[in-house]
């Protein structure tokens, strides 16, 4: 039994176990295409309804549990449902439903190879999240979070070449390295500290360290802390990122869903479920980074509180991997040093433990996933049109694209942050909040990302769009790609400004998880 | 008067939308998408002059309230401006086809009138980002190569001038509490007020921020300018004069602005670049008058910027039909247009003597009023600043640009000359219309300026027209005696754009690529020092095990047997040996005891 | 259009006159200087301008120092080609 919880039903099982027989699905069909990927689509449906289904109670103020096994005393597989579980819980599905579209038309149009494979292993990997998104312990999202991390390195290592072999290796010795090295320690001290590994889901004040702990040994609690942040890679915090741009050897499908959606998301949702749910706002806020020798007690330093700490090492990577992205010419590794920046929004938001930091934070990974799919989408759509993958070499083409590159247009207003698309909305109270909160070099910090965000989105339009294209790339030879690629990525730009008007679909759910 | 407000926003937005939508086919047809594009400012215009003053439209956003439609007698003046300019302009573009010019113009216009009627700062942000993005459009739609990287510029500056007024209204609410658009104390101010100020003043394109202006709208669409030069630096002028009136700061930047402006159009080469740094310029009246702060001066701001609209619309219109028809505005490259065409250069030289403050034009009724109010509240040096101005304003506008244009000593214009469609004269001369019309009944204009003066401003005094004549006409023999001198080249002139460029190379050099190589070689630590570090720690495992643990295991008996060996060669037998080891032995273990005692 | 053509032919035939324009244009300035002497500012802004005459010193002086020094000493300083920043 844990704190807060109202109903104990295996209902919440039943995402879990979709997403678990699916890939078996998907591989008993693997003769018939079409089968097979019909699986993905019912799979998908399935599963998004299932955790919407959740929803009603969970905006009720109740939080869902079931326990399925004890392992050890204090260790269990166990599963929960609370406002942050479902930010993440229903755009996961929501958005593999269209990627598998996109999937289809992007595998069929280049004609890859190895298809089942990589089917089933996305559809495990939506399994993972799944279970990290309702996991109830830190044990059960230490488990699910691996399995993201395997089965996602087959994906990544899909085109089998050179380049393939040396990202996906890379990728893997970064999220196991961080792993093994800081989450696995980090999750043996908490079970040392507390006795139990479950999350303390009522409320986002109080953790699971009581005060007393706390008390009595404040600096093992405050290296806890920070094993925590740093073994969680997949937020891809600086300096452990490099792993998010060297992932862009795989597909685009892949890129679109897994490193915009479900690998990263995991990430900064279990930065959040730390930060809530384990730390809670009161001890992320009172241990100091003194208290692991960071800077001398008394100086502006070693007074910071882990959570501030963590905000400016969030707000330093979201600056950085900005300067950054406005050197790359090829427009995938543009996009991934701007999801770098676009997760350490989260990561800011929900470490300057103010409420409407903590708002724009958790809004921000729903906002965040529908604009970045976008984006990701139309890069992948271009190449499959074109095989074009430098900007430099893409002038003129948005009047041959115009669908593509207009929706890559709204995600990247959302990026900037320009009302009324849905990433001004959590850009608006992540500064309220660093208001609230007194950082004055985090507003600076965001500000200036915003206009860093306008220096490297805005040039790809208009020499899309208003740039004449040079003769000898004959750009009049490429056409729109076929619908199943531009339909989805359509779709995802118009959430993304109906999530702009309408910020109370996912901000209720967040309201009711700090009980603002 | 009617109580409900029809937002004057709103018929521009639908025509955004109608435009975006339609068929390409039926917006082919001009007489279709020249009535709706007509109809949208006439909406406007019928909303504007219909309302009660007073708080209309509030509405849920954000956790806000906000206000949409504070209507009274500052705000309906603008509005009344705005609308009749876009009267004029969608007659002047009905040629276009484009439909991103009605949807560009159309996002931009309802975001100047979104600013004027918003009683919070929050929804005067909201439409200011919505002018920044119309207004940039509008200069790509030119499509020309430089319109590319001019748009891009002018894009980025503007974001860095919304984040400054962003970051100061959200300082403003944190320190009291509301968005509430109301005038600064200037003996008060925070820090947010200088922030939000800075912020509008980038609009205003106060010197040294303004070199986004000629730098942008000489390479607007043709259409798009007539809109730019009206909307985006008066909407400034109206927040300015709402929330900063009285500000002596603006009072200097503004008569510096007035003359810097008309320094740089007496050596320029572009007419459209001429007629920029002339916005700038006058301006520079506004901000000053504005500054200033007596409601003889505010009066005049507010005259100014009327008139300005309309004289400055006609001038971009007349330019843009050269530039339509010749395929330049080049002055190096014009002359002789005069008798090509006539009526353009009639139209021409109605603005260029309001601007220049002829009497019987409505620059006149507008200038004399600010320039009388600067004096009167002893602003001896600003008003003197003012004259320089304006006599700069009828040498480079009024005489240079017509001249060369027009006439340049040359017989007749040789190249190529385009008809310019029937509508662009419309349009151009609903303006000149009005511009006389107003200089000759300045009733019609006064009636409705908002501030209440103790003496009305009668221009209409002999001296005054007497001493407006002969600036205006020994001005004129200026230009006679130095017309060799003045007659422009093809060259770029210096101006503070060269430091913002520099701004974006050093951040790119300086900051970015050695960012971006710092993280190439992070980038390969996880192999070549990560690895290596554990297939090191794997050899010295191995290492460890060979050598060190069998070593122990076998050294431990050598150690043993060497020990003995050293045992058996210190058994010397000799006493004194054995004495001198004990003493060495005991003072060793005293020293022990006595340190750690 | 003949409307064009027909203001066009006018001016073109105004351009023979250039003499009578210059005398018309000179002859208003010494109109206007005459009228100013009787018709002189009585509410001086600058102090100056109660002396007749002023506003006609005051445009030609500063209208010929501007354009000189501009043209002359400052645009030589400031010019440069036009393609100057590549764009």
């Amino acid at each position: 039994m844990i704190e807060g919880v109202s109903i104990v039903s295996a209902k919440i099982l039943l995402p879990v176990v979709i997403t678990l027989i699916a890939p078996l699905f998907v591989w008993l069909f693997r003769n018939d295409e079409n089968k097979r990927e019909g699986v993905s689509f019912v799979a998908a449906a399935l599963t998004f309804a299932s955790v919407l289904s959740l929803a009603p109670a969970v905006l009720d103020g109740k939080v869902w549990y079931y326990e399925v096994t004890t392992l050890l005393p204090g260790i269990t597989i166990a599963f929960a449902a609370d406002g942050l579980s479902l930010v993440f819980g229903l755009i996961a599905p929501f958005l593999w439903f269209f990627v598998t579209s996109y999937n289809i038309g992007y595998m069929r149009g280049l004609n890859e190879h190895a298809q089942t494979r990589y089917y089933v292993c996305f559809a495990v990997a939506i399994f993972g999240a799944i279970g990290v998104a309702l996991s109830a312990n830190v044990f059960t999202l230490y488990l699910f979070y691996e399995v993201i991390t395997v089965f996602t390195y087959p994906l990544v290592y899909h085109h089998e070449d050179e380049a393939a072999k040396i990202g996906a290796r890379k990728y893997i010795i970064y999220l196991m390295g961080t792993s093994k090295l800081f989450l696995l320690p980090a999750m043996v001290l908490t079970y040392v500290l507390v006795g139990n590994l479950d999350f303390h889901l009522a409320d986002i004040v109080n953790g699971m360290f009581t005060p007393e702990v706390v008390a009595e040994s404040p600096r093992l609690v405050a290296l806890t802390y920070w094993l925590f942040i740093f073994g969680v890679g997949k937020a891809a915090l600086m300096p452990f990122h490099n792993w998010l741009p060297s992932a862009m050897v795989a597909p685009t499908p892949v890129s679109a869903l897994l490193h915009a959606v479900a690998v990263v998301k995991a990430g900064v949702f279990c930065v959040c479920r730390i930060v809530l749910s384990a730390f809670g706002t009161k001890t992320a806020g009172m241990l100091t980074m003194s208290q692991v020798f960071v800077g001398v007690p008394g100086t502006w330093l070693g007074d910071l509180s882990i959570a501030h700490g963590t905000a400016y090492i969030a707000g330093f990577t979201l600056v950085v991997a900005s300067f950054i992205a406005l050197t790359k010419d090829d427009i995938k590794a543009r996009l991934a040093y701007s999801t770098v920046a676009q997760l350490s929004y989260v990561v800011v938001g929900v470490t300057m433990l103010a409420d409407s930091a903590i708002q724009g934070g958790v809004m921000h990974i729903a906002h965040h996933a529908f604009s970045k799919i976008t984006l990701f989408m139309a890069a992948g759509a271009i190449y499959v049109a074109t095989h074009l993958k430098k900007i430099s070499l893409m002038d003129g083409l948005g009047r041959r694209m115009p669908w593509t590159f207009g929706a890559f247009g709204i995600a990247s207003l959302s990026m900037i942050g320009m009302p009324p698309v849905c990433g001004f909305v959590s850009k608006w109270y992540l500064i309220n909040g660093t208001l609230d909160s007194n950082q004055w070099p985090l507003l600076v910090m965001l500000l200036l990302s915003t206009a860093l965000n306008a220096g490297y989105f805005v040039p790809i339009l208009y020499r899309a769009f208003f740039k004449a294209p040079s003769p000898e790339a004959n750009i009049g030879q490429y056409n729109e790609p076929s619908k199943t690629l531009v339909v989805p990525l359509c779709v995802t730009a118009t959430i993304s400004v109906f999530l702009g008007l309408y910020p109370q679909t996912f901000l209720n759910f967040v309201n009711i998880l700090g009980k603002f | 008067m009617a109580t409900n407000f029809i937002h004057p926003a709103l018929p521009f937005l639908a025509l955004a939308a109608i435009a975006a939508v339609a068929p390409k086919e039926l917006w082919k047809n001009k007489a279709l998408r020249g009535v709706i594009a007509v109809l949208a400012p006439l909406v406007a215009l019928y909303g504007v002059m219909s309302v009660e003053p007073g708080m209309y439209g509030a509405l849920e956003y954000l956790d806000q309230t906000l206000v949409l439609g504070r209507v009274d007698k500052l705000s309906t003046v603008f509005g009344q401006v705005f609308a009749i300019i876009a009267i004029a302009g969608a007659f002047y573009g009905m040629h276009v086809e484009d439909k991103g010019h009605y949807v560009a113009s159309s996002l931009y216009v309802a975001g100047g009138f979104g600013c004027v009627y918003a009683a919070d700062l929050l929804t005067v942000f909201l439409f200011w980002e919505l002018m920044s993005i119309g207004s940039t459009f509008l200069i790509w739609q030119a499509r020309t190569k430089e319109s590319v990287g001019a748009g891009f510029r002018y894009f980025v500056y503007h974001t860095v001038g919304g984040l400054f007024l962003l970051a100061g209204l959200l300082l403003k609410y944190k320190a009291t509490g509301s968005f509430a658009f109301t005038a600064a104390d200037p003996g008060a101010a925070h820090l947010y007020d200088w922030l939000i100020l800075l912020g509008f003043c980038v609009n205003a394109a106060v010197v040294p921020l303004h070199a986004w202006l000629p730098d942008a709208y000489p390479r607007a669409s043709i259409g798009g300018a007539v809109y730019m030069c009206a909307f985006t630096t008066k909407t400034a002028v109206y927040v300015l004069c709402r929330g900063y009136a009285g500000w002596e700061v603006l009072a200097i930047a503004g008569t510096c602005m007035a003359v810097f402006g008309v320094l740089y159009a007496c050596i320029e080469n572009n007419a459209r670049r001429i007629l920029s740094y002339h916005i700038v310029s006058q301006v520079g009246y506004m901000v000053a008058g504005i500054g200033i702060g007596t409601a003889m001066t505010l009066n005049g701001a507010v005259a100014h910027a009327y008139a300005h609209i309309l004289y400055k619309g006609l001038l971009f219109m007349a330019t843009g039909a050269i530039l339509y028809s010749v395929g330049t505005v080049k002055l190096n490259k014009l002359g002789g247009l005069a008798y090509k065409l006539p009526w353009v250069m009639v139209l021409y030289m109605i603005a260029a003597l309001s601007i220049s403050g002829m009497p019987l034009f409505n620059g006149f009724i507008s200038k004399t009023m600010t320039i009388a109010g600067a004096a009167e509240a002893h602003k001896v040096l600003l008003a003197l600043g003012m004259e320089i101005a304006a006599v700069g304003t009828f040498i480079s506008v009024g005489i240079k640009l017509p001249y060369f244009a027009f006439w340049g000593g040359k017989k007749e214009y040789t190249g190529e000359i385009k008809p310019i469609p029937g509508n662009m004269y419309v349009g151009m001369a609903i303006a000149g219309i009005l511009c006389i019309a107003q200089g000759v009944y300045p009733e019609m204009l006064y009636r409705y300026l908002p501030f209440a003066v103790e003496h009305a401003f009668e221009p209409w005094h002999l001296d005054k027209v007497i001493n407006s004549g002969l600036l205006l006409g020994f001005s004129g023999l200026a230009f006679y005696l130095t017309r060799e001198i003045i007659t422009p080249h093809a060259y770029l002139n210096l101006d503070f754009d060269k430091f913002y460029r520099l701004i974006g190379r050093v951040t790119m050099s300086a900051i970015c690529w050695p960012a971006s190589k710092i993280d190439d070689v992070w980038t390969e630590v996880y192999r070549t020092v990560g690895l290596k570090a554990l297939i090191k720690a794997g050899d010295g495992t191995s290492v460890f095990d060979k050598k060190g643990i069998d070593t122990v295991v076998d050294g431990s008996a050598y150690t043993v047997r060497n020990i003995g060996r050293f045992g058996a060669k210190v058994q010397t037998a000799n006493l004194q040996d054995y004495l001198a080891y004990a003493a060495v032995l005991g003072m060793g273990i005293f020293a022990l005891v006595w340190y750690f005692g | 259009m003949s409307e064009q053509q027909g203001l066009g032919g006018l001016l073109k035939q105004w351009s023979e006159k250039t003499k009578t324009f210059k005398y018309i244009f000179f002859g208003v300035l010494i109109v206007l200087l005459i009228l100013n002497v009787p018709f002189v500012t009585h509410h001086p802004h600058f102090g100056l301008d109660k002396y007749p005459g002023f506003f006609a010193a005051f445009g030609l002086f500063v209208g010929l120092g501007m354009v000189i020094i501009m043209k002359k000493i400052v645009q030589p300083f400031i010019k440069r080609e036009e393609d100057y920043y590549g764009d």
